[in-house]
């Protein structure tokens, strides 16, 4: 009998031993990002994934070789550059693989192709047209006691470019300008602005982080095609009794901005929420992470004036 | 995955030893002396079982026990007597287990087969008896009385005796000197000394050989013993430590049985069905120990009686009160204080039942609440009522009326008042959820083979959750209020009869079938917006509209006793379910094989088609009460699952057992949230969704010791449960939330004295598979293309990506019981978690810091995880009268 008790639990022994499922998470892959446009010096970085418990900084991998292309046509060979100053440009801009000289244009659809031994990371998108759209100021000042803020009522029309699925970044900045000089301003994003406009609500960036939001995205699904207007309340911040101007942005962004944006927004909301499914950060990096999009920008300064 | 299989051919290799104790011979080799001139048989009877122990069974209507006997030897087997009690006085016998059973030598014979039928009952209190085994003892066929305690038994013409036989009770033989069809009640005694409450039910054998594949019947006895959390008795908690069977998150009421969900389980309480088995966020069951008196899991190789689940039925009958005298009890614990009472309202024919259970939890509360809420003050509670009548009519006509209510309430409040007195703010929640049972149940013996139950039920179950926000501030000197409260409902009613019937042409045939209705109202969810100032009133009431859904199926099975060594059970069933314009249909068949290698040794093997049209839609994190009951639909559709399962038991003496059962389950059409969804989405549930499939296979191994001063069982599970969904991540294979590779669970009753017994439960799981990235990236979130380094981006390798650390626990329970007078005192001082594990109950990542060798401090991610209960002890004080 217990001979038998003996074998049964060496058995047992053997099976609960033999099935532990090993860990086969890998860190250290590739990463490129880059957000490309008409008027942004075109950039692509490459970092590393790393453990979300690594404590140091994110190194570039400087040893990649490289090309550009646009409609398939070789623009140039990817270098890597250090950062630099860029007139017209408030920061350096970052280092990180470029094409000299070379400016991205609108319609046209631009890939990548870096080597690194023997991996090969590519990625491909457009850069869409930029929307042209109005502002009509309603001349209605808003005062909101909570924040103690003030802002404007505006509404920005637009005609969404029909046949077509598009998809937009509304945002906005403020420049405060100096009580003695107005050719002295400084520009920052701060303040936050509220829609109720249908397309707005149904959009993943306002939801949870309203009053952070900077910006808002959503898609042409409500007006495709056709003129539509939406309201928008821009807050400034408190009256300091100075000239301020709003920079109002329309973004066209693409398909592939528009997935990775709401999916990286949303990824951060639902994290530790027990009523939201995690969200995975859309990629479109093949044999790696990160975002290659493209995005035209039409923008429209207005005077909030000194009162 | 080949070492499982490896496994369970060896283990199955093994079971097949073969074990045989002549336990019989021996006792008719027992030595006596007897002296008897001219005494009576009775007296003679009466010495042999001084000298010897043995029982002997006999019917004063075909013996007389008060014929002379004249007997005189020294030192001679029993045997011996039994040869001369024929030779000379036409007595002969038949040796039944430890029994030996007397009947005349010539008996008045049937001239053809008559019906043996009737009710099981408890000798005490008239309760029928569910699942008790009535046998002829020479070739072991018969039948298990049903759930209404009923059984028919043809009888042939040589059959001299029956015997009936269940767990906890003493067995009875019943001599057969019927000469016609005859309705007859069996009552059983109770064991005084509860020695072998274990899992199991027939004979003098630890394994079961009547129950199906699959099927566990966990004994009442055994649960009021298992320590649990705060001494809380809790049925499915003592479900949990079976094989097969999980717990999910730790202290979580949720049955996930061979890698299926919590609703893939068909939980019904007196035959309808119970939609959320849950009190306080799965940590107690709805169902109160003290009302249920029969509680079985269904894992696989499902009889045809049973649908609308993928993964298994549990099935929980209540107690339907004492016919013959008044009793109950009253039991103070350190969470809740419940008490019962029955009685007869008409000795014999009409009785009634009647618990009820309050939670005093307010107290601690404030610890356990503030892990899922932010609020200052938090006040909860929970009860529930079970009640039943039943009335006889008849010995053909019997009435019940059940009821069931169980409701969890919790309020919270948070008040916050601005340094500069200017701002006031309140926020309440109220937050309330149940079940709500009706039934009614009748049960007619239309012949003495055909027996039938007609059901009407009423299910119910409803969520609310309101919450109101006040804010009062200052403008120009003046307060200003303002109020806004939201209101979300959502919940599902049933109403449902069906009629169930039971036919047995022949000791080799049960036959089961009927036909039930359900007519279903999905209630997914409502959200009332309002919104109350200085100026006005808006008022907003998002609702998605009902859904109603007629569903009806049939079914037949049969379960066969093809050869002395081979039964069946062979079934069909088809139901249809119409939703809106869509009609769905299903025809699943199921079968069930066991064949008795040898006495000791029992090989089986199930399959089973089911098909489940409606799934409770839960967000992947956690089980929740405000989680939605959806339908099938034009869009969804339902679920269905496949599984077959092979297995082994083998009784190796009469104190131990085992089995061993490998499981195969794939699962199709199986309902998730999408990516990224969200409860508070203004999009239908049904945008929110994916329908993907599962697959789940492991191996179970019972061990269990019935007999001697320490009982008990081993459980294991070797198991692997994996979901695909095309739009979840990216279409690949991912482990089950509640994937665990190993869970083991030892139970240990120790009875020290008459009065003293310690109970222990050691219990070890993998961890869950949790979703959390532990790659980053640099984001780039920047407002116009320059990368942020103010966010990463996570990299969830896949869902369920994570393991969690395993758990383990240890629990131990000292148990005093004492009879004094007319009330039995019972005093349970219990310790949950007793060597104070830290077993993570949620993981996350958080932002925070960690110190350098510089001693200075850089921003990091950290894993917190977070504990529901360390050490816990309890005291638990009953009174039974």
């Amino acid at each position: 009998m217990m001979k038998k008790i003996y074998i049964v639990a060496i058995l047992f022994t053997v099976v609960f031993f033999s099935c532990e499922e090993e860990s086969d998470i890998q860190f250290n892959q590739y990463v490129v990002n880059s957000f490309f446009s008409e008027g942004v010096p075109f950039l692509i970085q490459t970092t590393n994934t790393v453990s979300v418990f690594d404590t140091a900084t994110y190194f570039s991998i400087k040893d990649m070789e490289g090309e550009l292309y646009e409609d398939s046509e070789l623009v140039g060979d990817l270098v890597f550059q250090d950062s630099y100053e860029r007139e017209g440009f408030p920061s350096e801009v970052p280092e990180g693989y470029s094409v000299n000289g070379f400016t991205p244009q609108p319609g046209k659809e631009y890939r990548f192709e870096l080597r690194h031994g023997e991996i090969t990371i590519t990625g491909s998108d457009i850069i869409p047209d930029a929307v042209d759209f109005t502002i009509t100021d309603t001349s209605t000042v808003l005062d909101d006691y909570d924040l103690m803020t003030e802002g404007i009522e505006c509404l920005i029309n637009f005609n969404d470019p029909p046949n077509e699925d598009n998809y937009y970044l509304l945002g906005y900045n403020v420049t405060d300008f100096s009580d003695t000089n107005d050719d002295i301003g400084w520009t920052q994003a701060y303040g936050w602005m509220k829609s109720d406009d249908p397309a707005i609500e149904n959009s993943y960036y306002q939801q949870g982080l309203l009053f952070t939001a900077y910006r808002f995205i959503f898609s042409d699904q409500y007006f495709n095609g056709k003129e539509y207007t939406i309201p928008v309340s821009f807050f400034v911040g408190h009256n300091s009794g100075r000239r301020k101007d709003l920079n109002i942005y329309l973004i066209s962004i693409s398909e592939q901005y528009y997935k990775y944006v709401t999916s990286a927004i949303n990824q951060q909301e639902n994290n530790d929420d027990y009523y939201a499914e995690p969200t995975q950060v859309y990629n479109n990096i093949s044999n790696g992470f990160g975002i290659f999009a493209g995005f035209s920008v039409s923008k429209y300064v207005m005077e909030f004036g000194a009162r | 995955m080949s070492s499982i299989w490896k496994g369970l051919l060896m283990l199955l290799a093994i079971s097949t030893f073969h074990f045989s104790l002549n336990a019989q011979e021996s006792l008719l080799s027992k030595k006596i002396t007897i002296k008897c001139e001219q005494c009576t048989l009775e007296k003679l009877i009466s010495d042999v079982t001084e000298q010897t122990k043995i029982k002997f069974a006999y019917s004063r209507s075909q013996i007389n026990v008060n014929q002379k006997i004249t007997i005189n030897f020294k030192e001679k087997e029993v045997e011996y007597l039994l040869k001369v009690l024929k030779e000379k006085y036409q007595i002969s016998y038949k040796l039944i287990g430890n029994t030996i059973s007397l009947y005349p030598e010539k008996a008045n014979k049937r001239q053809a087969k008559i019906v043996v039928s009737g009710y099981i009952e408890d000798k005490l209190s008239g309760e029928r008896l569910i699942g008790a085994n009535v046998y002829f003892p020479e070739n072991y066929i018969g039948t298990v009385s049903n759930d209404y305690g009923f059984f028919s038994l043809p009888v042939g013409v040589n059959a001299t005796e029956i015997v009936c036989s269940f767990v906890g009770y003493q067995n009875k033989i019943i001599p057969i000197d019927f000469l016609k069809d005859t309705l007859i009640r069996i009552e059983l005694s109770p064991n005084i000394e509860l020695e072998e409450v274990v899992i199991r039910a027939t004979r003098d054998e630890v394994i079961d050989k009547k129950m199906p594949i699959g099927m566990i019947r966990v004994p009442m006895g055994k649960i009021e013993s298992t320590p649990v959390i705060l001494g809380e008795t809790d049925v499915l908690k003592v479900a949990q430590l079976l094989p097969g069977v999980s717990e999910g998150s730790e202290g979580n009421s949720g049955l996930y049985i061979r890698g299926g969900s919590a609703d893939q389980n068909l939980i019904l309480l007196d035959g309808i069905t119970v939609y959320n088995p849950n009190h306080l966020f799965g940590f107690f069951s709805v169902f109160n120990a003290d009302a249920i008196k029969d509680f079985k899991i269904i894992k696989g190789g499902f009889p045809a009686r049973y649908g609308g689940r993928l993964s298994s039925v549990v099935d929980l009958r209540m107690r339907e009160g004492n016919m013959k005298e008044f009793s109950g009890s009253v039991s103070i614990g350190l969470i809740s204080s419940k008490a019962y009472l029955e009685g007869p309202i008409i000795k014999d024919k009409t009785s009634f039942f009647i618990s009820a259970r309050r939670t005093y939890i307010d107290l601690i509360a404030g610890n356990l609440v503030s892990n899922f809420t932010d609020f200052d003050e938090s006040s909860y509670y929970f009860y529930d009522i079970n009640a039943k009548i039943n009335h006889k009519f008849s010995d053909k006509h019997r009435l019940y009326l059940s009821y069931y209510k169980g409701r969890d309430n919790g309020d919270s409040e948070d008040r916050n008042e601005g340094s500069d007195a200017k701002l006031k703010s309140e926020e309440i929640s109220n937050l309330s959820w149940g079940n709500s049972i009706y039934g009614l149940r009748w049960n007619w013996l239309m012949g003495s083979n055909l027996f039938l139950n007609t059901t009407i039920a009423y299910s119910t179950y409803d969520y609310l959750n309101e919450e109101i926000f006040r804010n009062q501030y200052i403008v120009e000197d003046d307060w200003t209020n303002k109020e806004y409260s939201t209101e979300v409902q959502s919940g599902i009613d049933i109403f449902s009869s069906g009629l169930d019937f039971n036919w047995i042409p022949s000791a080799k045939h049960q036959v089961r079938f009927g036909v039930k209705y359900f007519y279903h109202t999905f209630n997914t969810g409502m959200e009332s917006k309002k919104f109350i100032s200085a100026d006005d009133t808006n008022e907003q009431v998002d609702e998605e509209e009902s859904i109603y859904a007629n569903e009806g199926n049939i079914f037949i099975e049969d379960e066969m006793q093809l050869t002395s060594k081979f039964s069946a059970n062979l079934g069909l069933h088809y139901s249809v379910f119409l939703v809106n314009d869509k009609t769905y249909s299903s025809f699943e068949p199921r079968l069930s094989l066991k064949f008795d290698v040898t006495d000791k040794v029992q090989l089986n093997a199930g399959g089973a088609i089911m098909q489940q049209y409606t799934q409770l839609l839960s967000f992947s994190r956690i089980t929740l009460s405000s989680d939605i009951w959806v339908p099938a639909t034009e869009n969804i559709v339902p679920a269905k699952s496949q599984q077959g399962s092979l297995g082994a038991r083998w009784s190796i003496n009469d104190a131990w057992g085992c089995s061993i059962e490998g499981y195969y389950k794939k699962m199709t059409d199986l309902l998730e949230y999408s990516e990224s969804a969200s409860f508070f989405e203004n999009d239908s549930w049904q945008d929110r969704v994916e329908q993907g499939d599962g697959e789940s296979y492991g191996l179970e191994i019972l061990v269990e010791r019935s007999k001697g001063k320490i009982t008990g069982w081993l459980a294991y599970t070797l198991a692997e449960s994996t979901r695909q969904f095309e739009n979840i991540n990216s279409g690949e294979v991912f482990p089950y939330k509640y994937d665990k590779r190993h869970d083991l669970n030892i139970v240990i009753d120790y009875k020290l004295t008459k009065h003293w017994s310690v109970n222990a439960v050691w219990t070890y799981k993998t961890g869950n598979a949790e979703t959390l990235g532990v790659i980053k990236y640099p984001s780039n979130l920047g407002f116009f293309g320059d990368v942020s380094t103010s966010y990463d981006d996570i990299i969830y390798q896949k869902r369920n990506d994570y393991r969690m650390p395993a758990y383990h626990r240890l629990d131990v329970s000292v148990n005093w019981k004492k009879q004094r007078e007319k009330f039995e005192h019972q005093v349970s001082l219990g310790v949950y978690n007793a060597y104070n594990r830290d077993n993570p109950y949620k993981i996350s990542l958080f932002d925070g810091s960690v110190q350098g060798p510089d001693g200075g401090y850089t921003d990091t991610k950290v894993i917190q995880e977070k504990s529901l209960f360390g050490i816990l002890p309890a005291i638990t004080y009953t009174i039974n009268f």
